[in-house]
């Protein structure tokens, strides 16, 4: 698994990845985020590929908080996935930890991914969550960029961080 | 099993779980535990050779910007026929210094079985 780009997240709204090699089979995405929202627990990010802000994906997510289980399917959407950042109000440190696999982003299938998350945005029993998803590009071509962008227009803050890996 | 990082074996980490055991959705929230990624192993009544396998991916163990935070896609066999878990973990260790060791710790103070291992990798 060899390191593709380091995406450096502090300050901005949105970023998008330079070209992806094609020297690759699989792609891991991994990372850390916090958001400077103000007065707020938490933000959202959603992930995007190829710059595709249509409605051409679905997920199914499935999550824990608390004692509580819980999931849904939701398609069509304008996104790959939509993760919960913690923000300004939310405990001293905590942030967001993301790992996303897409096998095969060359193929001629369209786009599945894998991503396991969690985060915490309070300090009480229902502030952590973690959360399975599935994940579903309906696109054959290969994957060429992916796009983080914050939803609520907001920074990231300090210490955020998202490394693209490529496994041969 | 549970992980603790630098040695601190204060209640200075949190996890949060989702499982599937057999038929059975479940979660549960530890707020201050002494470790985290916990990882529940199967013990002398399982299955003979049972085991417990898992991944925990933790990023950027360097920063020192934010709290320690991963997550753990575990799978384990530890009933005769139920207790089959799928389970996933968020958790976190509430301090920003870089992680400089892992220490595992048997939570009941038994021993690991022989076969027991852990590789760490730096990516």
């Amino acid at each position: 698994m060899n390191l593709i780009e380091t995406l450096s997240l502090a300050g901005l709204t949105t970023v998008t990845s330079a070209t992806l090699p094609s020297s690759y089979r699989h792609l891991r995405v991994v990372g850390v985020l916090r958001s400077t929202r103000s007065g707020q627990a938490s933000s959202s990010m959603d992930i995007r590929l190829n710059g595709d802000a249509g409605s051409n994906y679905g997920y199914q997510i499935m999550f824990g908080n608390g004692s509580s289980v819980g999931g849904s399917y939701q398609s069509p959407l304008d996104r790959f996935a939509r993760l919960t950042i913690p923000a300004a109000t939310a405990p001293t440190g905590a942030c967001e930890v993301l790992d996303l696999i897409i096998p095969a982003y060359r193929s001629g299938f369209n786009k599945q991914g894998l991503l396991l998350n969690g985060e915490r945005t309070s300090t009480a029993s229902t502030g952590m969550a973690i959360n399975a998803w599935t994940n579903e590009w309906r696109n054959t071509a290969a994957i060429s960029s992916l796009t983080l962008l914050d939803v609520n227009g907001a920074a990231w803050a300090t210490g955020s961080f998202v490394d693209i890996y490529g496994i041969a | 099993m549970l992980l603790r990082f630098n040695g601190d074996a204060g209640a200075n980490y949190l996890w949060q779980r989702l499982l599937r055991s057999d038929t059975i959705n479940g979660a549960d929230y530890q707020s201050s535990p002494t470790g985290a990624f916990v990882v529940f192993c199967p013990a002398a009544t399982a299955p003979g050779d049972a085991a417990a396998t898992f991944e925990t991916i933790i990023p950027l163990h360097k920063s020192t910007d934010l709290h320690k935070y991963g997550v753990t896609r575990t799978g384990v066999h530890y009933g005769a026929t139920t207790s089959n878990n799928a389970e996933v973990q968020c958790a976190a260790w509430s301090n920003a210094a870089a992680i400089s060791s892992i220490t595992a710790v048997e939570a009941n103070g038994s021993l690991f079985a022989h076969g027991s291992y852990l590789k760490i990798e730096v990516i």
